[in-house]
């Protein structure tokens, strides 16, 4: 055990020691003072007090009473106040172990205040108002991201409905495209704000079913755009533990993706593997080795273009790591390749 | 046909009677809950459109009311929630289905021609596509005015395409609308009635295009230019 200039035993040591000396030192002076006055130092053979014999006395006093006993007190205090508190802030280790656990992860934590000494429990408390409000804010910044993804809905419904008015043309379709990216990023918010909410969890899902309505639903995207697409699952079911909706809009992202970037021509793949992955291929120009890993970053682009948000991989590899599953960027000679590799359900 | 769309934004409301007024649709639009009960009264509509977020209350509570009064009309309700729970709560109020938005207006015309087809509720209708049409009363389509002659099975494949125009149906759907249960369906039959309808349309020109999805269905569009 280190005594540290800051640690709260070498301050009680620090000042109990030399407050023990000057009590020491004021009772034994009295205690003398008073014997002197009582008589009693010249009872000795009626001997008069003389300055050398007060000095004896004092020196004898000092250095075989006081600064004994001194040297005893500060070794007791020494050994004691390092126990005394260990022992009062033995409590707090619950709290520190509480506190360690927090993250960034749903709010509602707060450290227990029962056994921290009186002394402690104001820093504890005004640490608890403060992560109140830190999760208040938290909550806001929830609600404000939900009502705005919600809000975002009917302006996108109603830009849908006008675009899908307009006369067929190429022009149309890029905008169909773009809206239905918006439409997308809008969900994909609302589904990591639903899935970081306390209470949401992971339900069996059939990927074959997912990649199958996926495939379905954007294919008339694909094909306005001048792809052909196709779905081929390896197996009839491959079920694994997840948030269906969520996973449904991870792959719908990845489809757009292929979409967007794929060339516009060639044929658009999504493959679901009965290890539990869904693959979803296009034959374009496909991604650089360099920029494989960044490119599930926030607001990376491969070149600096001015359509999509940069935000799209990044919310499906999200979507994925609550999952517990991996995305990855498949090397392939042609195209990209993009795999979601999901844990499989027990029991199948 | 005509609708009730009952929906308080006023750009959504525009947007979507303009978009269905191609599709020879008459809209009705009611900006608040007292304002469709009053619309209704008169039964002039085929089907009820539904925002859910109205002035004066939640658009769900609007359908048991309805349904007290003997209002039997189709209720397709729209919604910027779209939760799953959002949307088993509005199926068991009694909506015939619940489309979340954004939606695409071919998905909407789908849906209205499903609720549409239930008993009791049987309209008769011609679907247009490029320069195709389709009498789904007579079943019979037609290019131009000259009808085609294509075999029944063959009508069936396209009359069930032409109701999801624009959007995929699946190829257990279509095997179902073109076989009966005692049929015994060969792997690559709907394959080959496909082809062959492919075949024909684009002899009549009739501007359709059937594309084949692998794995999943067919899908019929206007042919792009």
């Amino acid at each position: 055990m280190i005594l540290r200039p800051t640690s709260l035993r070498w301050r009680l040591v620090w000042r109990l020691v030399p407050m023990q000396g000057v009590i020491l030192t004021l009772f034994i002076l009295t205690i003398t003072a008073t014997m002197r006055e009582g008589g009693l130092f010249v009872d000795d053979g009626g001997v008069p007090l003389t300055t050398e014999r007060f000095i004896h006395g004092l020196r004898f006093v000092f250095g075989g009473v006081i600064l004994p006993t001194l040297g005893l007190m500060t070794l007791a205090t020494l050994i004691a106040t390092p126990m005394v508190i260990r022992r009062a802030l033995a409590s707090l280790g619950d709290a520190a172990e509480q506190a360690e656990s927090i993250d960034s992860g749903p709010p509602g934590t707060r450290l227990v205040i029962a056994g921290v000494p009186d002394e402690i429990r104001p820093l504890v408390r005004a640490f608890n108002d403060a992560l109140g409000r830190l999760d208040d804010g938290y909550e806001r910044q929830q609600r404000f991201l939900a009502d705005a993804a919600h809000e975002l809905r009917t302006p996108i419904a109603i830009l849908q409905i006008r675009l899908e008015s307009l006369a067929d043309s190429s022009e149309r379709t890029r905008l169909l495209e773009d809206s239905a990216r918006l439409g997308a990023l809008a969900e994909q918010l609302l589904d990591l704000q639903r899935l970081n909410q306390p209470g949401s969890h992971r339900m069996r899902v059939d990927l074959v079913a997912i990649g199958q309505r996926v495939t379905m639903d954007l294919a008339p995207l694909a094909i306005n755009a001048g792809y052909a697409i196709c779905f081929e699952p390896e197996t009839e079911r491959v079920c694994a533990m997840g948030d269906e909706l969520s996973l449904a809009r991870a792959v719908t992202n990845l489809v757009q993706n292929a979409i967007e970037h794929g060339g516009r021509q060639g044929m658009i793949a999504v493959r679901v593997g009965r290890s539990g992955t869904i693959t979803v291929s296009d034959e374009g120009a496909g991604i650089p080795a360099e920029h494989r890993e960044r490119i599930f970053e926030p607001f990376h682009r491969l070149q600096p273009r001015p359509r999509g948000a940069g935000l799209g991989l990044n919310l499906v590899r999200e979507i994925v790591r609550w999952h517990d599953g991996e995305i990855a960027v498949l090397d392939e000679s042609r195209g990209a390749s993009f795999r979601i590799t999901l844990p499989l359900a027990q029991g199948d | 046909m005509r609708l009730l769309l009952i929906e308080d934004e006023p750009e959504m409301a525009a947007a979507l009677a303009s978009a269905l007024g191609s599709f020879d649709i008459l809209v009705d639009h009611a900006p608040t809950l007292s304002q469709a009960e009053a619309a209704l009264a008169s039964s002039v509509h085929d089907a009820i459109l539904l925002d859910r977020q109205m002035p004066d209350g939640d658009g769900l509570d609007l359908i048991p009311k309805l349904r007290s009064k003997g209002i039997g009309l189709p209720i397709i309700v729209l919604t910027a929630r779209g939760d799953t729970d959002d949307r088993v709560a509005g199926l068991n109020k009694g909506a015939d289905d619940y489309l979340a938005k954004p939606f695409a207006v071919e998905e909407l015309l789908a849906r209205l021609r499903a609720v549409l087809r239930r008993p009791g509720q049987l309209v008769a209708t011609t679907l247009r596509v490029g320069r195709l049409s389709f009498d789904c009363s007579h079943r019979s389509a037609s290019v131009d005015g000259a009808l085609l002659d294509l075999p029944r099975r063959e009508l069936l494949v396209l009359e069930t395409l032409i109701q999801r125009m624009g959007r995929t149906v699946l190829r257990a759907a279509l095997e179902e609308s073109v076989y009966n249960f005692d049929d015994e369906i060969q792997s690559n039959a709907l394959d080959a009635h496909v082809s062959r309808l492919r075949r024909k349309l684009a002899e009549a020109d009739a501007g359709v295009e059937i594309h084949g999805i692998r794995g999943i269905g067919y899908l019929l569009k206007r042919a792009s230019k």
